[in-house]
């Protein structure tokens, strides 16, 4: 198993769910460990090793905001710890991004970071998500739509700026 | 907002690279051994497995040693050969027996197949079984119905009663004298059985042959079984 190309990507997509490192951490390790243990549900030849583990933390993520439901509302936390140097360059932009994610519902949220911050195909994402592929494009469609009505205001304001 | 323009503000949002340290502990797991697990057995599984495993080495050691056990308590054995007789002219050894004589029936006591060694095993383990049980068939079904009768061992092993069983002949097999027998002809079969019963030995069959019906009225030997070596027991 390629530990080393396979988990950065998993490590983003679960700090963008649940917007905290630790927890990312926590996730990532889990879906390591699932696919390491005897009785471990991977089928290689049916799932590629990419798709398990994106499942595998899929799960995990949902697990945990299900019992913190009160985390994806704290945008705060999701941008990270901005540096000064970096919150007066950027403004509010990156959390304002990072709080528009966070509000989008779960199914959308899941299909945005998947398809936009880790380019999977979105037959991929599909299997991910154990949702159909139609699924999948409308999901990712509301996402967009929702964010561009969201961040329209972070936006014009950038123009202003300029 | 446009779409490029909306990717180039979600871009925005960075999201940290892993550390070194959970860099570490991931490339650190080794896959986990499968371990015995008490909380998954089930006794049932065990006692299952064992009896199966006991009825198993019962078999193993019935096989291997009740031919021999017996051997000694019988009067006489016969090894014969079983052979199939080709439409080509050749002719090819399907079996070998070794067999006794037991309360009137003839009994095997082990089976050889040349061409097919688990046929070999499993007969094995059959008839050793079943010489094992014969005492207690025995004891709750009372004698075989059909066995040789001291009567029909005098009548020249024509067993009373018998309808369209011929007397052909007398053949000396092995030194024994037998009693050709055409058998009579079964339903449906236009085929021809012949058997070379001893009396002497209680009409064990020394041979036996199967001829089939040819079309032009003639017969053609197929099946043939014949003893070729006689054992007797002189301790008995």
């Amino acid at each position: 198993m390629d530990t080393d190309s396979l988990l950065p990507p998993l490590f983003r997509f679960a700090y963008r769910m649940t917007g905290s490192v630790a927890d990312a951490e926590d996730i990532v390790q889990e879906c390591f460990l699932a696919a390491l243990r005897p009785n471990s549900a991977y089928d290689a030849s049916r799932t590629p090793m990419r798709t398990y583990l994106f499942g595998v933390a899929r799960n995990q993520a949902l697990k945990l905001l299900a019992k913190r439901p009160a985390a994806a509302e704290d945008a705060s936390r999701a941008s990270g710890a901005p540096s000064p140097e970096r919150e007066a360059l950027d403004g509010e932009m990156e959390a304002a991004v990072a709080r528009a994610v966070m509000r989008l519902p779960e199914g959308q949220r899941e299909v945005l970071i998947l398809a936009h911050y880790e380019e999977l195909p979105l037959a991929e994402i599909a299997r991910v998500m154990q949702i159909e592929v139609t699924a999948v494009k409308s999901r990712l469609q509301r996402a967009r739509a929702q964010l561009k009505e969201t961040l329209a205001a972070y936006a014009a304001g950038t123009e202003r700026r300029r | 907002m446009n779409d490029t323009e909306l990717d180039e503000m979600l871009n925005q949002w960075k999201a940290p690279e892993p550390g070194a340290e959970l860099r570490g502990r991931i490339r650190g797991m080794k896959p986990h051994k499968r371990r015995f697990a008490w909380h998954s057995w089930h006794p049932g599984r065990g006692l299952f497995a064992g009896a199966a495993a006991c009825g198993v080495a019962l078999l193993v050691l019935v096989g291997i040693a009740a031919p021999e056990t017996t051997a000694g308590s019988i009067p006489f054995t016969v090894d014969s050969e079983y052979t199939r007789h080709n439409r080509d002219g050749s002719a090819t050894i399907t079996e070998y027996r070794t067999e006794y004589m037991r309360d009137g029936a003839q009994v095997t006591l082990s089976s050889s197949f040349p061409d097919n060694p688990l046929m070999t095993i499993h007969n094995r383990f059959f008839y050793a079984l079943q010489n094992l049980m014969y005492p207690m068939v025995r004891a709750v079904h009372g004698p075989n119905p059909r066995a040789i009768s001291p009567e029909t061992v005098a009548n020249d092993c024509v067993w009373p009663g018998a309808k369209d069983l011929k007397v052909i002949s007398h053949e000396k097999i092995l030194g024994y004298m037998t009693v050709v027998l055409r058998l009579p002809k079964h339903a449906g079969n236009d085929g021809r059985d012949t058997e070379w019963r001893a009396p002497a030995l209680g009409c064990f069959v020394l041979r036996s042959t199967w001829e089939t019906a040819e079309t032009d009225g003639s017969y053609r030997l197929t099946d043939e079984k014949r003893a070729i070596n006689i054992t007797i027991n002189h301790a008995k």
